[in-house]
């Protein structure tokens, strides 16, 4: 586990750990990538949303469980459940010349996971994501 | 990310290398920006070769949309080309092969976008 203050300038440290942890328990460096996508997406939206206070911080851990890399997400900011968004609000579904430019963070998370599962917890907004831990 | 470029008669190809997130994003944007001009009907098409690029989050998919919205309505022709298993898996789930053409090799891109690049990209 690792805790990261919730700035941007600190995304290139929460990609370095990703993918180092994920190299660790064994996995693929497609593996990894897919991980550090989805830490990705998940730190940047606790961030762009304000949901993040000034000085929290947000705090990953990864494991391998039965085939399965599972990426655990906590940060301090207010409720929010990333994945409450209609599917038919999704961006990439609007035909081209409608589609906004942005949006597709936790359309990519979404698919990326094998389950996902958001959880209020002792002030914490806590997501958990499974994906395959295969070695393709 | 690095961006490197090559021309093959009327078509550009655009090589970014290594990765485009939320920290680069920017970068990548300013980069290809001059080249947008260019693109238009009767002028240059755009090639993205991404077999270098190893990782692009939404962040870089932003970028490309906002290339999508500059170029479409002057009638510039943009196609994405090669790209590596995880950008392409990205790319799949984002449905951009409604956005851009997406080819499995540099070649059979520009063979689709310029006969004359075609035989100047066979010449290389």
């Amino acid at each position: 586990m690792a805790d990261f203050p919730a700035r941007l300038d600190e995304l290139t440290a929460v990609l370095a750990f990703v993918e180092r942890r994920s190299g660790e328990l064994g996995t693929s460096r497609d593996v990894a990538l897919r991980a550090a996508l989805i830490a990705e997406e998940l730190f940047v939206n606790c961030l762009r949303h304000g949901l993040a206070p000034e000085r929290s911080r947000v705090r990953i851990e990864l494991q391998c469980v039965d085939g399965e890399l599972e990426l655990g997400f906590e940060d301090e900011g207010l409720a929010f459940d990333p994945f409450t968004r209609p599917l038919a609000d999704a961006p990439h579904l609007r035909p081209p010349h409608e589609r906004p430019i942005g949006g597709l963070g936790v359309v990519l998370v979404d698919s990326f996971a094998l389950r996902r599962d958001y959880r209020r917890l002792d002030a914490r907004n806590c997501v958990r994501i499974w994906l395959p831990a295969g070695t393709a | 990310m690095a961006l490197s470029t090559s021309r093959c008669a009327d078509v550009l190809l655009l090589r970014p290398k290594g990765r485009i997130d939320h920290n680069n994003a920017e970068e990548f944007a300013d980069a290809v920006k001059p080249y947008l001009a260019d693109c238009k009907a009767g002028g240059d098409s755009l090639i993205f070769d991404l077999s270098e690029l190893e990782y692009i989050s939404s962040a870089g998919l932003r970028v490309l949309m906002l290339v999508s919205k500059n170029v479409g309505p002057n009638g510039g022709k943009v196609a994405l080309a090669q790209p590596q298993r995880v950008v392409g898996e990205i790319l799949q789930i984002s449905r951009f092969k409604y956005v851009f053409p997406i080819h499995d090799t540099v070649a059979a891109g520009i063979a689709a976008l310029s006969p004359d690049a075609a035989a100047a990209y066979a010449r290389t």
